[in-house]
């Protein structure tokens, strides 16, 4: 393989949980980028498909001293040991060496959901159906991304398209490095509240670098080592200490259809 | 050489263990991938010239500017206007899908008729001309008739306005939303016109918001409240309450109870803390807090858009006279041959069964079962919508009209904003052939009427002329004075995408006289229903309101937002009722009864139990059923509603 010539990044977000209102503009506005179709009507909020997720999030206390935040949730691209490269059978997934993004090649995809076990922050989502829109619908498809067949796994990739693209417009321009504003993933540019922050991590002077240094910045799963390269901030102690902690869920599903 | 069944079987064994060592099998795994995936069934992405193109979102009064993304004349994506001055460059998840709406499930695209067939009704194709003619005939007969908007404060608005007042006995009714409802108290408490009065957003250091969705669709997407201190008063953890700097938990249907409180440690008019304190359940300490906040880190805004009466919304309304936070501000300049119009009627006025023939302009999220107490028997309806839902399935006749984007039409200033504001809508995709607006389908029964087009470039002009304000362009991101753009620039700048916002409005003079006290009554315990069911919606997005189906993401797929068949509970009601999550629970009211499945949330007050409003993501329900799917329209029209629970 050849060395790469162009200069390395690692593209990272920051995403500060206290002005998250949980709106859910960025959910939706990664599926109009992504080519993500509507839920079959037998999904459910298990087998849906939601490359970034927004959870709540409970301090645990009762009534009126209740409080909750609104937690987004994507792949986050874990630049350590990643959990689901390493159990690909179909080397389906890829770290890129020049960006850090984790890449998931749905072509390749067999649908073991190997991966989706391995990860441990659940950002991997199953075809369990074909995509279908609504008639006429599959005209407001995003031309840059390919839609996905019944049976593989896909995830959030950082709108590796639109980064694509800033490259693009950087070489016709004769430029070696783009410019920041050209990429930004789908879930920034939507969030009306401005809680997201993307940018080159490894750039010490770009505010998602200093945002991710400053006090109040954590990650999830730090215990893990996964080197996750999304970066939250919250001012509530209880919200760093739920970082550290894995849920486990249990409700009885009401299974439908 | 002699060979044997155990060498062949050596042989199979040595291949296949050598074949494992070759990238043959994984090169044959990964086609077999790729292969498997290229079925005729998936759809293909568009291909195309990319263009960029301006419009507006008209989903709600909020207007954000959009960017549209186009794969030929065709929208794919939508993105905020930065540097937008009433938007800021912000979209909620409805603006981000507003594309979608033209293809929702049950879009309309050939009118059609209700006919009773038994006991049931069907549908049957008709023709727009059909329900004109039915529309006239009951006109010249003198029936009376209404014009109920369900898209109020528009340009199109007047001319459904100046058609009511063209027709010998019919009356224009505006579907009045919750937002909105503190500025017309206030106009009515000061005497001021109507629709003149706004907030000073950016002169407030202190909102006290009663109920009010802020930060969840309230004016757009909660760029007003930057750098402000919220108080929230309400029963349930909202989005904004969460995101407040302090919660106060009001009983239901008391919040109204506090403004009491404030004013009377302010004015010594209101009612005693201790007795507010007895109604609401908020500590007379915290009371206090808030009273002094409201006064010291002013000025303030007191705002309860919530769905509340009218008594309750005065009380609060009130407040602001105390804090001096308000402006008037001056109206949009009215096209020529429409300043002078009767003022609109008032649903809740018309007498019962008065109404014989409903020309109802895109009716989702009416409150059902007001306008059937106000039909006559027999009436004729007619529903003019871009899908079906809401008033369409007791309409006779229903007309399509375009949905959103596909036809120019205008944003004015939403809520959180101060001054005036003006935009054009422009159209990003066609409409289907064949189908006009409603202002088409009111110039063929009222002849004389202009076209909605031609009223909006005379509104543009009357802007122009004032010389007020300023023009930005959306694409250029760039602001001029309305004196230096000419009015055929003016206009075309408009419809490319742009929005003129007013000068700085002046502040209004409070009068020391607050107006007379209001009368409230808190809320009676009912025996029979002892909880209390609160409705929560997202406006844009209630009752049958066409949303894009992606909206999935965050109900079905997620539950991030409560979905219409969801009944949210403390986990300590839940319990004391025996219920759990997941399992069904049977919500019942004097009015009706529906059995949706139990979430527990500790956000909510124990003893209240949360119901959505919408959205509907029920597609397959058909055109004729004449139920209301609106589930609070089941149990009652009031914000909050005694019910009982119990397993299903």
């Amino acid at each position: 393989m050849s060395e790469s010539k162009e200069p390395k990044s690692r593209y990272g977000m920051v995403i500060d949980v206290d002005r998250c209102t949980g709106c859910g503009a960025c959910m939706v506005a990664c599926a109009v980028e992504n080519n993500v179709p509507p839920a079959n009507v037998k999904a459910t909020e298990r087998t849906g498909t939601t490359w970034v997720r927004v959870y709540r999030l409970e301090n645990g206390e009762a009534f009126p001293r209740t409080r909750t935040v609104f937690i987004p949730v994507p792949c986050q691209h874990c630049g350590h040991e990643t959990p689901c490269v390493s159990v690909c059978p179909q080397q389906a997934v890829e770290v890129d060496g020049a960006t850090g993004i984790v890449d998931q090649m749905p072509q390749r995809c067999l649908g073991c959901r190997y991966c989706m076990t391995a990860c441990p922050y659940h950002a991997r989502y199953f075809n369990w159906w074909d995509p279908v829109w609504p008639a006429g619908m599959e005209r407001t498809l995003n031309p840059d991304v390919a839609p996905r067949t019944r049976g593989v796994v896909e995830k959030c990739n950082f709108c590796h398209g639109r980064l694509h693209a800033a490259k693009a417009k950087a070489a016709a321009a004769g430029k070696r490095e783009i410019d920041p504003a050209d990429y930004v993933p789908a879930c920034v540019e939507a969030c009306p509240a401005g809680a997201i922050t993307f940018g080159d991590l490894s750039k010490p002077d770009t505010p998602v670098a200093q945002l991710a240094r400053s006090e109040g910045s954590f990650r999830m799963l730090e215990k893990l080592n996964t080197d996750p390269k999304v970066y939250y901030r919250s001012r509530q102690p209880w919200v760093h200490q739920a970082a550290e902690m894995t849920y486990a869920r249990v409700r009885e599903e009401v299974v439908r259809g | 050489m002699s060979v044997s069944r155990r060498d062949v079987f050596k042989f199979g064994a040595g291949s296949a263990a050598g074949l494992a060592l070759t990238p043959l099998p994984w090169k044959l795994l990964d086609d077999t991938s790729i292969w498997t995936q290229n079925w005729s069934w998936v759809p293909k992405v568009p291909r195309g010239e990319i263009k960029t193109k301006y419009s507006a979102c008209t989903l709600c009064p909020a207007g954000c500017g959009l960017k549209a993304r186009c794969v030929g004349e065709q929208p794919v994506s939508l993105a905020g206007v930065a540097a937008h001055p009433v938007s800021a460059g912000r979209l909620c998840p409805l603006g981000v899908t507003a594309h979608h709406v033209a293809f929702h499930p049950k879009r309309i695209r050939r009118a059609f008729r209700r006919v009773r067939q038994g006991e049931k009704y069907a549908c049957v194709p008709s023709r727009t001309e059909d329900a004109t003619a039915a529309v006239a005939q009951a006109i010249q007969k003198g029936s009376r008739v209404v014009v109920l908007d369900g898209r109020p404060d528009r340009t199109a608005s007047l001319i459904y306005r100046r058609a009511a007042a063209s027709m010998p006995n019919a009356a224009y009714v505006p579907v009045r939303s919750e937002e909105g409802a503190t500025l017309r108290a206030l106009a009515e408490l000061t005497g001021a016109a109507p629709g003149t009065l706004a907030f000073d957003w950016s002169g407030a250091r202190t909102v006290v918001s009663f109920g009010t969705p802020l930060l969840d669709g309230w004016g757009g997407p909660g760029q007003q409240l930057e750098g402000k201190r919220l108080i929230q008063v309400e029963p349930v953890l909202s989005r904004t309450a969460g995101r407040a700097d302090k919660w106060l938990a009001a009983k239901p249907g008391t919040e109204a109870f506090v403004a009491l409180g404030i004013a009377q440690i302010r004015t010594g008019e209101g009612m005693a803390l201790a007795d507010v304190e007895a109604i609401t359940g908020i500590r007379k300490e915290d009371l206090e807090a808030l009273a002094r906040e409201f006064s010291d880190q002013g000025p303030s805004i007191a705002i309860a858009d919530g769905g509340y009466g009218p008594q309750e919304v005065r009380a609060v309304a009130a407040l602001n006279l105390i804090s001096g936070c308000i402006v008037r501000r001056a109206g949009i300049p009215m096209p020529a041959g429409f300043e002078e119009l009767p003022a609109p009627a008032e649903l809740a006025s018309l007498p019962d069964g008065s109404v014989q023939v409903l020309i109802a302009v895109e009716p989702y999220g009416l409150p059902a079962a007001l306008v059937k107490r106000k039909l006559a028997k027999d009436a004729l309806v007619v529903a003019l919508a871009s899908c079906l839902g809401g008033l369409t399935r007791r309409a006779d006749y229903v007309v399509p009209v375009p949905a959103a984007l596909e036809a120019v039409c205008d944003t004015g200033a939403p809520e959180g904003a101060s001054a005036a504001a003006f935009g054009i809508a422009g159209a990003l995709m066609p409409a289907p052939e064949g189908v006009a607006d409603a202002a088409a389908f009111l110039a063929s029964v009222v002849p004389g009427l202009p076209a909605e087009e031609a009223v909006l470039q005379a509104r543009a002009e009357a802007i122009h002329k004032s010389g007020r304000g300023q023009l930005f362009r959306f694409a250029s991101g760039e602001a001029s004075a309305v004196k230096d753009v000419s009015a055929e620039d003016f206009w075309t700048a408009l419809n490319e995408g742009a929005c003129w916002t007013d000068t700085a409005p002046a502040a209004f003079k409070v009068a020391a006289n607050p107006g007379p006290a209001v009368t409230l009554e808190p809320p009676k315990a009912d025996a029979a229903y002892p909880v209390t069911a609160l409705g929560s919606g997202w406006r844009a997005a209630s009752g049958e309101a066409p949303v894009s189906p992606l909206l999935t993401k965050i109900y079905q797929e997620s539950e991030l937002r409560q979905a219409s068949d969801v009944a949210a509970l403390n986990p300590a009601t839940a319990k004391a009722l025996g219920l759990e999550e997941g399992r069904e629970v049977r919500v019942e009211s004097r009015a009706g009864s529906a059995t949706l499945r139990v979430a527990l949330d500790p956000g909510i007050m124990p003893g209240v139990v949360r119901l959505s409003c919408g959205p509907s993501f029920e597609y397959a329900a058909g055109a004729a059923d004449p139920a209301d799917a609106s589930l609070l329209c089941k149990l009652g029209d009031a914000r909050t509603v005694p019910v009982r629970l119990s397993r299903a």
